[in-house]
């Protein structure tokens, strides 16, 4: 797989032969401040000698990921709902979680990010849920950062995420997927931006007050509310990601945006043609923003093939890159047993999941890194996908007055 | 030759009123004292009031308890006709979209307490469809086709509003079994604002069945300044030139006694479709309140339609509708 013809921007050669030892902070090769920033020549987004910021020195090299579920009380009520279903549907008994038990699952969640060198990820806090749902899932977030305190930290602006690389904790990143407890009060974009909204899904994967979701009847474009909520986000410097909007609804979005945009976890469709997947055209226009796709590695959206495999991965990436560039791709996981399936039509399998062999978990990030390598991604480029990438564009857009 | 205003005319109108079942196909005034006044004033008999808050826990169920000797909730075609027998004015109740956090088996709890007539989209667009003033308007989503369903198997009745786009009101025709009705429009060929309805759904909607209710919001019927009494009526000539005395009502969509005050939100009321202060929101002349009913009525005369096509107009085409749908 490494015989395919790339010519990456930083390239190094001896990056291939570099250790592969999995272990704390570092062990992908991009995390600053522990003393192998001379290890590897590429020059990458880390800061120049002499760099005064030291908020960007510490940030430029942070491997920030997402969206990865932690635990379903910080999963959601209709999401939780939506998994009992899917859970009865499939003959498996109702299980009752305890906080404490909860608690245990997110630990574990976030022991094993650390492990893999992750300094922060979204966590999906919203997926879809109206009041009072949404404040009893931010309740249950802050509770559980608090009650691990020593183990992670809410990441709600760059502060939070410098405080996470430099005490060497987990950053959780709130991630709100739909907007529906703002609608078209689009003042409320401020009270849910100061508790802790910095990434917010205008739809998700249907059709919602703002546009048409991936898997709708129709691709209409955003509403007349719609318009009016991409100003209305750029303006709380919310970082607006598109992933499950639907193809022209989140193009429109592009075209209004002021700031750059992600694609939380969204493929190529040139790789594999899936409604949640975004066109070329696509990619060159988040490029353009200055935005970022994260690669998901969610099986319906990486191959027809019920089992794809950490290659299909690297392929999605691969093109990514080839087509945005290198500044522009990201991870985004996407590990998640969150049922996806609501009707019959929606072209996802209902969970347990068959995520690649090998690539299903934060665990088997360190294959992801040998993968890179292999396919000719140095240093710099390994740290711009691991990290450097989406930490641009929170700069850009939640303001440290870079980008 | 006569007018709508003429004192001999009124009174010949009102004496129709007191023979037929005078009906409201939509109000927009929530309960209060001022629509119990008028309504018993202008001759009405049955009231379809918009209940957004509609729950358990809504104030008005206990204003319905203390308005008992004038008004009474009704949920079927029988129960107007009592009501009527029994000197009150029926009200009912509807939404003008469908507000159940997309879990629709919260509707059979709203139909218990009284829901029969339900919107969908309410201008912008929401979860089912898209609304009139969007830009790129288009069909039901996955979920608006379970809401039609949902509200059809409960038979409430679907109400395309004149607040959905029409592309979303035409996929509601497709998935609809039976009679769909449009509470509260105007028509386009007279008057060019996103809320009004054009002449082929108009058409449409009287295929299934249905009805269409006229709205007397006065933006709705002329650009600039007071429609008058003449130009409300133009909009009955026209729509039952399109689609026939069986398929026209009133859905007068007033605002009585609510006094809003202040600019409107411009994201759901654009000023392309609505004055963008609450006290320019005004109704074409006489009609504020229920109070001008008779100059409807007495118009219709005086046009020269038939005794038993204003019966139809004034209020049988709601009931036909109703009770097809409703059951008894």
């Amino acid at each position: 797989m490494s015989g395919r013809k790339i010519a990456r921007r930083d390239f190094v050669a001896g990056a291939a032969t570099a250790p592969l030892a999995l272990g704390a902070l570092g062990a992908l090769g991009c995390s600053g401040g522990d003393g192998d920033n001379g290890r590897d020549a590429g020059p990458g987004p880390v800061a120049a000698p002499g760099e005064q910021d030291r908020l960007a020195q510490i940030l430029d090299r942070a491997v920030v990921v997402g969206p990865v579920p932690i635990a379903s009380p910080i999963r959601g009520i209709q999401a939780e709902r939506m998994r009992l279903a899917a859970e009865r549907r499939a003959g498996i008994p109702a299980r009752v979680a305890s906080w404490d038990h909860e608690l245990a699952h997110v630990r574990t969640q976030v022991r094993g990010a650390r492990a893999a060198g992750v300094n922060a990820f979204m966590v999906p806090v919203v997926v879809g849920e109206h009041e009072p749902a949404v404040s009893e899932n931010l309740r249950r977030f802050h509770e559980a950062v608090r009650a691990l305190n020593d183990e992670v930290v809410a990441v709600l602006d760059l502060d939070g995420l410098a405080a996470a690389v430099a005490t060497d904790r987990v950053g959780l990143i709130p991630w709100f997927q739909g907007a529906k407890m703002v609608e078209a009060d689009l003042a409320l974009f401020a009270a849910y931006r100061a508790s802790g909204a910095g990434i917010m899904a205008p739809t998700h994967l249907w059709k919602m007050p703002y546009g048409d979701g991936a898997f709708e009847r129709s691709d209409q474009g955003l509403t007349a509310t719609g318009w009016l909520a991409v100003r209305a986000m750029n303006r709380e410097r919310i970082v607006i990601d598109l992933s499950g909007m639907g193809p022209r609804s989140s193009l429109e979005a592009m075209a209004t945006s002021e700031h750059p945009v992600i694609f939380s976890h969204s493929n190529a469709r040139a790789v594999h043609d899936h409604p949640m997947n975004l066109s070329d055209e696509h990619l060159r226009a988040c490029a353009e923003l200055g935005g970022v796709v994260g690669v998901s590695a969610f099986p319906a959206y990486l191959s027809a093939d019920a089992r794809p495999t950490l290659d299909d991965v690297l392929n999605h990436l691969d093109h990514i890159v080839d087509t945005a560039g290198m500044d522009h791709a990201a991870l985004g996981l996407d590990f998640t047993d969150l049922p996806r399936k609501r009707f019959p039509s929606d072209p996802v399998p209902i969970p347990p999941y068959r995520f690649p062999e090998g690539f299903s978990g934060f665990e088997d990030l360190s294959r992801l890194r040998e993968g890179l390598i292999s396919r000719g991604y140095g240093v710099g480029d390994r740290a711009r996908v691991l990290g450097g990438n989406m930490v641009r564009v929170l700069r850009r857009v939640w303001g440290d007055g870079a980008g | 030759m006569s007018h709508p205003f003429d004192p001999a005319l009124l009174a010949e109108a009102r004496a129709l009123q007191d023979d037929i079942l005078v009906v409201n196909g939509l109000d927009a005034s929530l309960l209060n004292e001022e629509v119990v006044r008028t309504l018993k004033a202008g001759g009405v008999h049955m009231n379809m009031s918009t209940l957004p808050d509609l729950s358990l826990s809504s104030p008005f169920h206990q204003f319905m308890l203390d308005h008992a000797d004038d008004l009474t909730p009704v949920t079927t075609v029988a129960g107007i006709r009592a009501a009527r027998a029994a000197g009150k004015v029926a009200v009912g109740y509807c939404w003008q979209w469908v507000d159940v956090d997309e879990d629709l088996s919260q509707l059979a709890g709203y139909h218990r307490i009284g829901l029969r007539s339900s919107g969908l989209v309410y201008n912008v667009g929401n979860y089912i469809g898209s609304g009139c003033v969007d830009p790129n308007p288009g069909p039901l989503s996955h979920y608006g086709i379970q809401v039609v369903e949902a509200l059809q198997d409960l038979r409430i009745v679907v109400d395309i509003g004149g607040h959905c786009s029409e592309a979303t009101s035409y996929d509601v025709l497709q998935v609809a079994e039976g009679p769909v009705v449009c509470s509260h429009t105007n028509p386009l060929a007279l008057r060019d604002n996103p809320r009004a309805m054009s002449d082929g759904l108009m058409r449409a909607i009287a295929d299934t069945g249905g009805v269409i209710g006229i709205a007397a919001f006065n933006f709705f019927v002329v650009a600039e300044g007071q429609a008058t009494l003449e130009d409300f009526l133009r909009q009955f000539d026209h729509m039952i030139d399109v689609v026939g005395v069986e398929h026209v009502g009133m859905g007068l969509d007033q605002i009585i006694g609510r006094n809003d005050r202040g600019p409107v939100n411009p994201v759901t009321l654009p000023p392309e479709a609505y004055p963008q202060r609450y006290e320019d929101w005004i109704y074409v002349e006489g009609l504020d309140d229920f109070t001008g009913v008779p100059l409807i009525t007495a118009g219709l005369i005086e046009r020269g339609y038939a005794p038993d096509d204003i019966e139809k107009i004034m209020g049988a085409n709601w009931l036909r509708v109703w009770e097809e749908v409703w059951g008894e």
